[in-house]
């Protein structure tokens, strides 16, 4: 356990170990776009409702990020959620016992993590309704908060679960005796912070992306947004980096040492590294006025290198939480696990609904109908 | 070798109050599994319009397709998605030994099911966002992914649903294969196909009616041309026949009336698919009926119905077991009853105290909540649904004493006890306790001779029960202790 992830771990745990944290980096690239979208949104439509009298400043550029927000966002929770099952698969086979347990021990409330997605999912789907824009402004203030309100419930939720899921027999033990349904340490809401805050940046480089697409595709780009992206990201990268001293400051010697150990220190450079490429990349940017895929594509690198930085000393934090005698007992069952034939067909598979998900892609590109073709038929047609 | 699914791990119990686990993770299984059905005939289905459309048979097709994706996409890709995972967390909560025995047997094939499921949602919002913009050709392309994601996400997932029922070599061999190509898998698969789009087809007629901006010509014209999709139903009565004939005899028994409860709701099942089938067959494909919304909305009732009975019938014909010949209900091995017959959970240890441990006047009745806990509340209550001071309201303590230790004798489709006769009397006792509702004195527990004399007894009813399910199963262990020796 002290040689760099994943080279110093049994082979069968590293190999899952390995899947799990690939996976779980993909469902963070997404998830970080809903919450903080959803924050995004909900922040918009608070400051519009409190400074009805002056939105010009915010109307050279919100519209545009706000309107590529509410018409992507559902797409993205799904993408986000469908991203989720690979990760939620693989901590089931790694850490079987803590994970279950942690769930039934927090029971109704944290089954409650279903309806409150479902509630915000829909709540996605007003948000770009038609409807909703002849709704009185309250209205359309609540429908803007409620999204991020579900997010954060679910965010504080996994956090919440996860620290449960290594808090030890002792703890769950006890917890289970207070028929208490929410768990409560004192990392937990600097460690949400570092997590939250860091879906800004993540963000940023998203919507950069997109806004670069949309620029490449000859539509206009508002004065404004550039910077105002790029202070976005970096008042992001600024508020994890005030979570992460938070954090620094609220858990033990142990929690902490998990980072500079062989398994995780090279990781937690990367993520280091990864943040300081972000900063020269948006610091940069926010003085352009068009985005430039040379700086986006830095930003991106940035953002990949953090996240899997930040993905591995996760789980060097929890194999520490463990001890190695229960990583000894859990590596014989990851190696009998290991044993089950499919994975040839999963790979199989997978690549090809890969190719075929690429696919998608392609056909919408090359099936684009000439503008003068009719869009639709009439009913009536 | 440790077996797959052998971990000693005891979990924390949750206590469901007056609901019965089964209820609350059937409830969400039965509206999970109809909108992901609706989801799979849907893309069928507008694959097929899709086809009308751009062949000219129909005008009105795009029309409605691009109507009925959304509606589609609002139910399926958000409801029917979440649900699916929650099914993965009540599952948790209900059985965590079974859902982990399911993942760790079958962590692959979920992830096949998953990357085609990866394809559904990308060829769905693919279709969703740009259909309107994209030609005949590329409209055409994009759900005939969606279908295949979709409907490959019910092939892959079938194999490990009826895998519960009929595991048939991979009990032996642990292969993976052996398993997922069950005997139960190929009806299974055909009979929910069918179902499929029946579910489609009957949302879709809903949907006709409501779509506003077409002449009545044009929504029988629809009609007609989605009520093909009904055509299939004519099958089912053969493939429900063949799937259950592809059952373990006994399951098969409690459904033709060994359980009344299974055959009520195979009986719901099969009167609701009934009316539905004579419906689409005589009224709208023999007769060319048109059909109004409020019918169609009725028979998507009936539809629901149906599901829910089939889904009734089929998790309550693996009783007594999650895992056929492998976990019981309550998420004992099948191979752990010996030696629990001699150490039992209670005595191993439960590291979750009762959390009203100081309201019992007794240890022994702390031993029997415990028992109660481990061994019987995955399907019972004690005042509320399934309650056991209801269903045993009229036995004696004598009574008592031999059907549970003689559980599997009492009821086939009850497990074997898995305790010791200490454990049998402590149950007892604790039963007692709730049926007189919780008096605050208790009988000490008798010692000496008088004591050993009851255990005695007891450790007889056990032993002669034995450690296997009922006779039905008793062929079906034997051939698998062979293998086990193999």
């Amino acid at each position: 356990m002290d040689t760099l992830f994943p080279f110093g771990l049994p082979d069968p745990t590293a190999f899952y170990l390995v899947l799990f944290v690939a996976t779980l980096i993909i469902h963070v690239a997404f998830m970080n776009y809903v919450l903080a979208g959803t924050a995004y949104l909900a922040f918009g439509a608070l400051w519009t409702r409190l400074h009805p009298a002056a939105p010009a400043s915010a109307a050279k550029y919100a519209p545009t990020i706000s309107g590529i927000l509410t018409d992507w966002m559902p797409a993205m929770l799904s993408a986000a959620i469908t991203a989720g099952v690979a990760p939620l698969l693989f901590v089931q086979l790694l850490y079987k016992y803590e994970f279950y347990t942690a769930n039934l021990l927090l029971f109704n409330r944290w089954m409650f993590i279903l309806p409150v997605l479902i509630v915000g999912f829909y709540g996605l789907y007003v948000l770009k309704s038609e409807w909703l824009k002849a709704r009185p402004p309250w209205v359309r203030l609540v429908a803007a908060l409620l999204p991020f309100g579900c997010a954060v419930f679910v965010a504080y939720s996994w956090t919440e679960n996860h620290l449960l899921s290594v808090a030890g027999a002792d703890k769950w033990q006890a917890f289970y005796v207070s028929e208490w349904q929410v768990y409560y340490e004192p990392q937990l809401i600097p460690r949400l912070t570092v997590w939250a805050f860091g879906s800004m940046p993540t963000l940023a480089v998203w919507l950069g992306w997109q806004m670069w697409y949309r620029q490449r595709a000859g539509e206009p780009a508002d004065v404004g947004t550039v910077p105002h992206l790029s202070q976005f990201a970096l008042v992001g990268i600024g508020l994890t980096l005030a979570g992460a001293l938070g954090y620094y400051l609220v858990t033990d010697d142990r929690t902490r040492g998990a980072f500079f150990t062989n398994l995780a220190g090279p990781y937690f450079g990367l993520a280091v590294l990864g943040v300081l490429l972000q900063i020269g990349a948006w610091w940069r940017q926010r003085t352009l006025t068009a985005f430039h895929p040379q700086l986006l594509g830095l930003a991106t690198a940035g953002v990949a290198l953090t996240l899997t930085g930040m993905s591995v000393c996760r789980e060097a934090i929890r194999l520490r939480e463990l001890g190695s005698e229960r990583l000894t007992e859990l590596a014989g069952k990851h190696a009998e696990v290991l044993k089950v034939d499919g994975f040839w067909a999963f790979l199989f598979f997978a690549a090809l609904n890969l190719a075929a998900c690429v696919a998608c892609f392609v056909i919408v590109w090359r099936g684009w109908k000439p503008p003068d073709s009719p869009t639709s038929v009439s009913p009536t047609a | 070798m440790e077996e797959i699914g052998m971990t000693p791990d005891v979990y924390p119990v949750n206590d469901f109050g007056p609901i019965m686990k089964g209820l609350v993770i059937g409830g969400l299984g039965i509206f999970h599994v109809f909108t992901a059905q609706f989801a799979i005939g849907g893309g069928m289905l507008m694959c097929y319009l899709q086809y009308l459309s751009m062949t000219g048979r129909s005008n009105a097709a795009r029309i409605f397709l691009d109507s009925y994706f959304k509606f589609l996409v609002l139910l399926s890709f958000v409801a029917g998605a979440l649900t699916g995972v929650g099914m993965w967390l009540t599952s948790i909560q209900v059985s965590p030994r079974t859902i982990g025995l399911m993942v760790d047997a079958f962590h692959w094939v979920w992830g096949i099911e998953w990357s085609f499921f990866c394809l559904e949602v990308v060829a769905g919002y693919a279709f969703y966002r740009y259909a309107k913009h994209l030609n005949d050709q590329a409209r055409l392309t994009l759900l005939v992914l969606y279908s295949i994601g979709s409907y490959a996400s019910l092939f892959w997932i079938n194999g490990i649903l009826s895998w519960q029922l009929t595991p048939g070599e991979w009990i032996n061999t642990q292969s993976v294969w052996a398993g997922f190509f069950n005997a139960g898998f190929w009806p299974s698969l055909l009979y929910r196909t069918v179902a499929a789009l029946t579910v489609a087809s009957l949302v879709a007629l809903v949907v006709v009616n409501v779509v506003p901006g077409f002449e009545r010509e044009q929504r029988t014209e629809l009609v007609q041309h989605i009520a093909y999709l009904l055509a299939p139903m004519v099958l089912m009565p053969v493939l429900g026949a063949w799937y259950l004939f592809t059952m373990p005899a006994d399951s098969r028994g409690w459904a033709m009336g060994g359980s009344v409860a299974i055959t009520l709701f195979l009986t719901i099942a099969t009167a609701a698919s009934a009316v539905i089938g004579l419906y689409a067959v005589l009224g709208l494909l023999w007769r060319r009926l048109y059909i109004n919304g409020a019918t169609a909305l009725v028979l998507v009732f009936l539809a629901f119905g149906a599901t829910a009975g089939g889904e009734f019938v089929r998790e309550g014909v693996r009783k007594p077991f999650t895992v056929r010949d492998t976990l019981y209900s309550n998420s004992i091995h099948i191979r752990e009853v010996a030696e629990l017959r001699r150490h039992g959970l209670t005595e191993r240890g439960d590291p979750y105290p009762l959390r009203d441990a100081a309201t019992y006047p007794t240890d022994q009745l702390r031993q029997g909540a415990l028992v109660y806990r481990q061994q019987c509340s995955a399907c019972h209550t004690i005042a509320g649904v399934n309650a056991l001071t209801e269903l045993m309201a009229t036995w004696t303590r004598d009574q008592k004493r031999l059907n549970i230790a003689q559980l599997q004798r009492t009821k086939p489709f009850m497990p074997p006890f898995a305790g010791t006769p200490a454990e049998v009397e402590a149950v007892v006792q604790y039963i007692e306790w709730e049926q007189k509702k919780r008096p605050r004195t208790w009988a000490v527990p008798q010692e000496g001779l008088e004591r050993q004399a009851l255990l005695a007894k007891l450790r007889a009813f056990l032993d002669e029960a034995g450690t296997e399910p009922a006779d039905a199963h008793t062929r079906a262990v034997a051939w698998y202790q062979r293998g086990q020796r193999k």
